[in-house]
């Protein structure tokens, strides 16, 4: 919440918010149709992405949208488009399942009980002004985190260049290697073509 | 009002499904509206190219998103002194810090950009 | 905001690997169907320039020196490390163009690789926060996965890269669940100093440990400790020859220099150490495991580069011991743990590096059996061979022998360590044994077919220079040994 406690209407875009969240998670786990699925869980992140602007969090809002309902949405169809094949069941997630109820039915006990009763131990008190949004994460990140910010340029350059180099064909590779092959052939022949050579003895497969 | 708001989700959601008119036929369950036969199966394998691209935009997308705050701290982050919060001046002298720290940051990336573009030029067809 | 640009001279080296890495990239994209010979030595001048600069860096890292408000430090230990990971980038790059040229993938983002995989383990070795720690860590992982894979060819290149890459994202996992812990824990410290003022009141919640031991996991995963070691074998047999000698050494020394660097700093209270719990005795379990099952899986390997995959993950759990014995207090064990790395990057490479040698692209001769005969076809490269195989298992006058020397006094001068230092001997005198199969391999049987190894210029000399460098390491121990020592001891 803002520094200022919650308004009314702070409570009520809260509200809203919330249960359009609530009804989209639902939706994505609910639905048979892995699009419909996928959209409903864009939505969310919409949703989510809202929630955390009201929260004074503009700039994981801002994050949530670009990179959540923006890039990993984007690898999440894509592989839903590719591997698009219904009831999809490798091995039996039946006891999974129960497992699944009881940890959800753990989490809502638990979260009951922070809701109604508190935390153990006194929470942080609360957030200066401005903590979160994007002045305040630019002041930390381009001062404090100088080193972090510039050295994680490397890594995206990995990244990206490893990516290509290890997703691209190897039409080229076996082409150098078939040139390679022929080229030696030709140096053999040109080696042991006369008269007089005894034939090489020809090398014994290996037994791997 | 958690109760609430969870309760009224689920109720959505089951209005969803029960009020609404559900006539399922063969010609919904067909993959194409249009009517279009089809060719194959759809678990045929894709070109990894598609999954270099999705990488490559995950990667700049990123990229961008350290752009915000940059741009909206800009002015301080060039000023030696204090930026005037009315005024938006800056009092004492300028450095080339703020200039200087995102330009060593695109040029590395700049690299793996000139890299992919020359290689997927080269490399598409 | 003044930023003092100064500071960056003591980053130099870092800085020549990450520049010259992305010239190499460009020179690869816009000279297309040029020669790829001329991007090694591209590279090659970047590791030389490198470790110019650490020369010249030496003299002003006598006391430590914290920079980036306190994300990296240039201290004596560093830098020595520093010069480890250099000598291991430039050898690969001496060893890698012949065998790319004779596999057939010859291209100009490998080396880019190995130089920013460079780059990460100085990020590592320099970092002094968790935040550093981690950017460094995974800088230096994507470019050993990529080069794991790279070899598009070979479907156990690819399998071994998979499997690297899924151990290794649940590592980074592990590693970032800890951070968060901890940073939970101690009230927002991510710096080695913040956390280790923090300790005793964050010691009060039990997530502290567990954060400590997910980092602790993390690193245990890119040394290829024990539990933690499955990725190990798969990935170093299906790399590329002269990749595996630069992942079993240069990122295994780059992961001990950050477990070094944070048992001695951020967790180096007592309150941490000792106990049953402490990472003291939880260390110390984990390297005798580590010792024994690397060895004894090593003993049933008649393929060369699995066993040599097996010894490096028992040599990790050498120097665990000399971690432990750090942690219990023993000043030597510090200098003792670096000199043992030393030695055992050069030796492990010029051992990758015969392997590299003796195979082609139709016949990589990978089996114990296939180097029959290499003592009376090539004598030079089968005596250094078996210099690396007997510095790998101990036997004087190598570097080997020296490292495993001061690792074990090292331990020896605390009590609780002893058990550890007798199975620790054992193990060496086991792993004498397997080394030896090759050596008799190479020696004592007739050859069975004609020897075609990949030959290229580069390759004999890197032979020639990991050879005297463990011949050196084993003449003139206390020179080095003095290097490491003065590597402040805080």
């Amino acid at each position: 919440m803002s520094a200022g406690g919650a308004t009314t209407v702070d409570m009520v875009v809260f509200g809203v918010l919330a249960t359009l969240t609530t009804f989209f998670a639902l939706f994505t786990i609910t639905r048979r149709n892995p699009v419909t699925a996928v959209m409903s869980l864009v939505a969310t992140f919409f949703c989510l992405a809202g929630i955390y602007a009201s929260l004074s969090a503009h700039f994981l809002a801002v994050i949530q949208v670009l990179v959540y309902a923006g890039a990993i949405m984007v690898l999440f169809i894509f592989v839903i488009m590719i591997l698009n094949r219904e009831e999809v069941a490798p091995f039996s997630l039946r006891p999974l399942r129960v497992l699944g109820v009881l940890a959800g039915v753990y989490l809502l006990v638990k979260i009951i009980d922070v809701v109604t009763v508190g935390l153990p131990e006194a929470v942080p008190g609360a957030a200066p002004d401005g903590f979160g949004t994007v002045a305040a994460i630019g002041d930390v990140l381009f001062r404090d985190f100088l080193y972090p910010f510039e050295s994680i340029s490397v890594l995206l350059l990995v990244a990206i260049v490893g990516g290509v180099v290890v997703s691209r064909s190897h039409q080229k590779e076996v082409a150098a290697v078939e040139a390679h092959d022929y080229r030696h052939q030709i140096e053999e022949l040109a080696h042991h073509d006369y008269p007089g050579e005894p034939p090489a003895p020809a090398a014994p497969e290996g037994y791997h | 009002m958690i109760l609430g708001g969870v309760g009224f989700a689920f109720a959505l959601t089951a209005a969803a499904k029960y009020l609404g008119p559900s006539r399922p036929s063969a010609a919904k369950d067909y993959p194409y509206e249009c009517g279009s036969d089809v060719i194959g199966s759809p678990r045929a394998r894709f070109e990894v190219k598609f999954y270099q691209v999705a990488i490559v935009f995950l990667v700049f997308d990123i990229e961008t998103a350290f752009l915000y705050p940059w741009a909206l701290k800009y002015r301080a982050l060039s000023c030696l002194g204090q930026v005037d919060l009315q005024t938006r001046v800056c009092t004492g002298g300028v450095s080339f810090f703020g200039l200087g720290e995102i330009l060593v940051f695109m040029g590395i990336l700049i690299v793996a950009l000139a890299y992919v573009w020359r290689k997927r030029a080269v490399g598409w067809e | 905001m003044s930023f003092d640009a100064t500071q960056l001279f003591a980053y130099a080296p870092m800085l020549i690997l990450i520049g010259m890495g992305c010239l190499i990239l460009l020179a690869e994209t816009f000279a297309q169907g040029a020669s790829r010979a001329g991007l090694a030595w591209l590279g090659i001048a970047g590791c030389v320039g490198a470790l110019i600069a650490i020369v010249a860096g030496w003299a002003g890292a006598a006391e430590p020196t914290t920079h980036f408000q306190g994300m990296l430090v240039v201290d004596r230990m560093a830098l020595f490390l520093d010069g480890t990971f250099v000598a291991a980038a430039l050898l690969t790059l001496l060893f890698a163009p012949p065998y790319l040229r004779e596999q057939g993938f010859e291209f100009g983002e490998f080396y880019a690789m190995v130089l920013f995989a460079t780059a990460g383990m100085v990020m590592v070795i320099h970092a002094t926060h968790l935040v550093s720690l981690l950017i460094g860590i995974e800088t230096m992982s994507l470019a050993a996965y990529v080069l794991t894979g790279c070899w598009r060819r070979s479907l156990r290149s690819a399998e071994g890269a998979i499997k690297y890459f899924l151990m290794g994202a649940f590592a980074t996992g592990f590693l970032v669940y800890g951070m968060a812990m901890v940073y939970g824990t101690t009230g927002g410290e991510l710096s080695y100093a913040g956390i280790a003022s923090k300790v005793p009141q964050a010691t009060k919640s039990p997530l502290f440990y567990l954060g400590e031991y997910f980092i602790l996991v993390a690193l245990g995963f890119k040394v290829a400790a024990v539990p933690f070691h499955m990725w190990a074998p798969d990935a170093y047999e299906g790399a590329p020859t002269p990749v595996t000698g630069f992942m079993a050494a240069g990122v295994k020394a780059a992961a001990f220099g950050a477990i070094v660097r944070l048992l001695g700093s951020a967790f180096a209270s007592p309150l941490l150490v000792f106990d049953f719990t402490g990472w003291a005795s939880v260390l110390a379990v984990l390297a005798a495991a580590t010792m024994t099952l690397g060895n004894l899986a090593a003993i049933r390997q008649d393929n060369v580069k699995r066993l040599l995959a097996y010894s490096s993950i028992s040599h990790a759990g050498y120097l665990l011991i000399g971690v432990v014995a750090s942690g219990l207090g023993v000043a030597s064990a510090k200098p003792a743990v670096l000199f043992y790395l030393a030695s055992y990057t050069f030796t492990t490479l010029g051992a990758f590096g015969v392997v590299a040698w003796i195979g082609n692209r139709s016949d990589e001769r990978l089996y114990v059996d296939d180097w029959a005969g290499v003592g009376t076809a090539r004598p030079a490269v089968a005596l250094a061979m078996t210099l690396f195989l007997l510095s790998l298992g101990g036997v004087p006058p190598t570097g080997g022998f020296f490292g495993k020397f001061y690792l074990f006094r090292a331990a020896m001068e605390s009590p609780q360590l002893h058990w550890l230092v007798v199975v620790a001997v054992v193990n060496s005198m086991v792993s004498v044994y397997y080394y030896l199969r090759v050596v008799v391999s190479m020696y004592f049987r007739d050859s069975t077919r004609a020897l075609a190894p990949t030959e290229g210029a580069t390759m004999r000399l890197g032979l020639l220079l990991t050879a005297i460098a463990v011949v050196l390491l084993g003449i003139f121990p206390g020179t080095v040994v003095e290097w490491a020592g003065s590597i402040a001891l805080k």
